[in-house]
């Protein structure tokens, strides 16, 4: 079992994390560019040292600020896969895999063993090649196999797919995933795609400058977001409020920062959360005659297509408060809504189960 | 273009109020001396700037055969200023001054021991110091030790035995002067001149200076004379005046050289 | 714009004109001076082949220690940070600004028989001053500093990512320097060699005042050369070429010059 208490402040930025994982699982942190992931994985690393904190790991103290002691990373017991991969480039991949296990003094076992990694990775082929002779699904493997190969009680893989051709990175995903659960190592993989983060299927930690914003299962990020990064990072609408008033007729009003929402009661009090799925957002030219008791007006401020081939739309807008509504591009040509277009935004009070 | 900038950068001295400049090239070991004379003839005549240029007597020369611009050669011995009148660069050349040689040991009680006179030179163990053969000051010693030699007393092997004791050919007289004041030689044979003057290294360390006698020394002749180019031939004539005349011979015998007599 | 981009070219081209010229005319000079009867004459002269093997031997020799002394203290200021690191830096690179004839005095006061440790090194038995030895430790003090600012440049090239991943793989310092730094600076470290080895060839100041000249034993080319200089100018200048020619066969054939040092070979490759 992994657990990490890691604060340290550099400049602007400030680091206040708290990680934990069970023996043999993975735990996926993730978060835009710049959230302190990586600096993260340093500290478990032992690669850099933090201001104040501890970094146990199934009862071994690796560190402990307040005890003085910070183990460098060649007293600990990690593997670590930088997002650069770090191939060193004058060495073949066996060379390269056989580097941890020759540092310690294994001599020719260490090839075989090497080689062995390699085969268990499907890389039998690309023994006596230099890195610059790999393609990138290789090289990724290779320097995966470099870590393991060293029996590591703690993996660190610091965005492992996103030096990887994204046709590929469905499959290598799948090794990756095969090779982790095979060896049963406690891993800590970072990442700031949402896609990779969700598909990886393991606990989440959602970092957002500096801090984990939330700590959980897929589903119940999915669908209970509880910080706006976290919300942002699905792509849903967040909000946070107060419940003010119940009306008897099972509704109840929200106070947010930026205007009023009607819910369905969930039966709370005080604060809570919504999320309200951008696909239950009606948009129309006219105010709405139907059932929903959400409407709000408001400009268009920018329409995104959605990835994969743009027949879905984002459309940002400029409400109070603000939303992003998902709709088919035929339904938003058919409006003649565009960027700058006054709408309506509107959708059902059940579509929204606050909280806490 | 940036070459004629650099080359103008570096030809911007200050001149003399009057732009008058005397070039004067001298052996090493005239240093002291020739600075002193030519602040006085400065003094003497304020329009004028004397501008010192000191090195081997042979480099001067071989600077003055390629062109170097001056307007006196003042050379340590005879063999340099002839390299330049053989070429026709200086004329009237004159002796104004004699070096002699003498020994110099270093001051270290095992020193004082092993070196008492000169025959101790050939005392096994004793490390000395010349200068190479090539420069005149080696050329000199040489001649010393060989003439000492033939003296009673000291044996037809005298200069042999002496120069198997010898541990560098030094590239200079003032570099043997250096290695006996730190003590990695015993001793070394330089001009007397290296070891007089008012502020010299040996009176201030009290380096022990032994003399050769002048029967066996060789005396180094000084040679002074202008350059045929001369550029100011009045100020060349005062200052060969100036090095030939009493005072010039009175600073000349302070700094340790022999001088040539006012009749000369 | 058209004009001023014309102007900046002419300007850049005259200066890389003016720099050709500058270098390259002084060696012409030599070239055209020397004439092929004394150079033979010298070249057959058993004190030039003395002082022209001692210094291919002494520089050499000196290369080989500037290389082992240097690289670890390289490798401490080129991948560490510690207190006193900017003072080191500064330590190092003392004798490049001394003046040579002022490092071979500070040798003398130093190791000189009446030197700091004269007397522990004569109790040993060994008397420094006057010796090869004194060449090579002269040759050592001046190129020093070059093999360490080169290999220290080149050490801090090789992307740290590197390092720290074979510290995770728990690699010691010295398993990581050897296999992973080393193997990457290559470059560099020749540059630092060739730059070092050039600089003791042509060890003139510090040698004269440490050594002495002794022929055969601490008259080095250079040392020769000057002596030349004394008696015989066009026999110097033969002298001069010869040992140009050599140094420059050297670095030309070892393909190693200050030039390499940017090149990272592999190292930059895959950052």
């Amino acid at each position: 079992m992994l657990q990490a208490r890691l604060a340290s402040r550099r400049g602007e930025f400030a680091l206040a994390a708290e990680l934990s994982a069970d023996a043999g699982s993975t735990l996926v942190v993730v978060g835009p560019n710049g959230s302190g992931k990586s600096t993260v994985l340093r500290m478990l690393a032992g690669l850099d040292r933090p201001d104040e904190g501890m970094v146990h790991l199934d009862g071994e103290v690796w560190g402990d600020t307040a005890r003085g002691a910070w183990l460098p990373a060649e007293r600990r017991s990690v593997g670590w896969l930088p997002q650069e991969l770090a191939l060193f480039p004058h060495l073949s991949a066996l060379e390269n895999v056989a580097f941890g296990l020759r540092a310690r003094g294994e001599g020719t076992a260490a090839m075989a063993r090497a080689r062995e990694a390699l085969h268990a990775l499907g890389l039998e082929r690309e023994l006596g090649r230099r890195p610059a002779a790999l393609s990138g699904g290789e090289r990724q493997r290779v320097a995966l196999a470099r870590a393991l190969v060293v029996e590591p009680k703690l993996l660190l893989l610091d965005e492992p797919l996103s030096s990887i051709d994204p046709s590929a990175r469905a499959s290598l995903r799948g090794i990756l995933k095969q090779a982790l659960a095979a060896r049963g190592v406690t891993t800590v993989y970072v990442t700031h795609s949402p896609l990779e983060a969700l598909a990886l299927g393991g606990k989440l930690a959602v970092m957002h400058e500096g801090r984990v914003v939330q700590e959980g299962m897929p589903a119940d990020l999915l669908h209970r977001p509880r910080s706006e990064a976290a919300g942002a990072f699905i792509g849903t609408n967040f909000f946070r409020g107060i419940l003010a008033s119940r009306d008897g007729s099972g509704l109840v009003a929200i106070h947010t920062v930026a205007g009023e929402l009607l819910a369905a009661d969930p039966g709370l009090d005080g604060e809570v959360f919504v999320a309200i799925d951008p696909r239950e957002i009606v948009l129309s030219r006219e105010a709405p005659s139907g059932s929903a008791r959400n409407v709000f007006r408001g400009r268009v401020v920018e329409i995104a297509p959605e990835p994969p081939r743009g027949e879905r739309v984002r459309v940002a807008l400029a409400t109070r408060p603000p939303l992003v509504a998902e709709v088919t591009r035929q339904a938003l040509e058919s409006l003649g809504v565009t960027e700058g277009s006054e709408v309506f935004a509107a959708f059902k009070a059940t579509a929204l189960e606050p909280y806490q | 273009m940036a070459l004629v900038v650099l080359l103008g950068a570096c030809g911007g001295d200050r001149e003399a109020p009057a732009g008058r400049t005397l070039t004067v090239f001298a052996a090493a070991s005239l240093v002291e001396a020739f600075g002193e004379l030519a602040a006085e003839l400065e003094r003497q005549d304020s329009t004028l700037e004397v501008r010192l240029n000191v090195a081997g007597s042979q480099q001067l020369a071989g600077q003055l055969v390629r062109g170097a611009v001056a307007d006196i050669f003042a050379a340590a011995d005879r063999e340099a200023m002839q390299f330049a009148a053989a070429r026709g660069l200086v004329l009237e050349p004159r002796v104004f001054a004699h070096n002699r040689l003498v020994v110099v040991a270093a001051r270290q009680p095992e020193v004082d021991m092993m070196l008492v006179d000169l025959l101790n030179l050939a005392t096994p163990g004793l490390k000395l110091v010349l200068a190479a053969p090539e420069v005149p000051a080696g050329r000199y010693a040489r001649e010393a030790l060989r003439n000492l030699s033939g003296a009673p007393g000291y044996g037809p092997d005298f200069a042999d035995r002496v120069l198997g004791n010898v541990v560098s050919d030094e590239v200079n007289v003032r570099a043997v002067l250096t290695k006996v004041r730190l003590g990695e030689a015993h001793a070394g044979i330089v001009y007397a001149s290296d070891v007089s003057g008012p502020d010299s290294i040996a009176r201030r360390e009290g380096i022990r200076v032994i003399p050769i006698p002048d029967a066996f020394g060789v005396r180094a002749e000084y040679v002074i004379a202008r350059l045929r180019s001369v550029g100011d031939s009045a100020g060349a004539e005062a200052f060969l005046r100036l090095v030939l005349g009493p005072q010039g011979q009175a600073v000349l015998a302070r700094y340790g050289f022999e001088g040539v007599g006012p009749g000369r | 714009m058209k004009l001023a981009a014309l102007m900046a070219r002419a300007a850049g081209g005259a200066a890389i004109g003016a720099v050709g010229a500058f270098l390259l005319l002084p060696v012409l000079a030599l070239l055209l001076q020397v004439r092929p009867r004394t150079l033979l004459a010298e070249l057959a002269d058993p004190t030039v082949l003395d002082a022209l093997r001692l210094s291919l031997l002494t520089s050499a020799g000196a290369t080989v220690v500037v290389v082992l002394l240097g690289l670890p203290v390289g490798l401490l200021l080129g991948t560490r940070e510690f207190p006193g690191k900017r003072l080191l830096e500064a330590l190092v690179a003392l004798p490049m600004v001394l003046p040579p004839t002022v490092a071979g005095l500070a040798l003398l006061l130093a190791f000189g028989r009446t030197g700091l440790l004269g007397g522990a090194l004569s109790l040993l038995g060994i008397t420094v001053p006057f010796s090869t030895l004194a060449v090579v430790i002269a040759q050592v003090f001046v190129a020093l500093p070059f093999f360490i600012g080169a290999s220290a440049a080149g050490f801090r090239g090789v992307n740290r990512a590197y390092t720290e991943v074979a510290a995770t793989l728990r690699a010691s310092r010295p398993y990581t320097a050897a296999r992973i730094l080393v193997p990457l600076s290559v470059p560099s470290l020749a540059a630092g060699a060739a730059m070092g080895w050039a600089r003791a060839l042509g060890e003139f100041g510090a040698t004269i005042t440490f050594a002495g000249n002794v022929p055969g034993v601490t008259q080095t080319m250079p040392l020769a050369v000057y002596l030349r200089l004394e008696t015989d100018f066009d026999a110097a200048i033969a002298l001069a070429l010869m040992l140009l020619a050599v140094s420059f066969g050297v670095l030309f054939a070892l393909g190693a010059s200050p030039f390499s040092l940017g090149r990272t070979g592999a190292a930059g490759a895959s950052r």
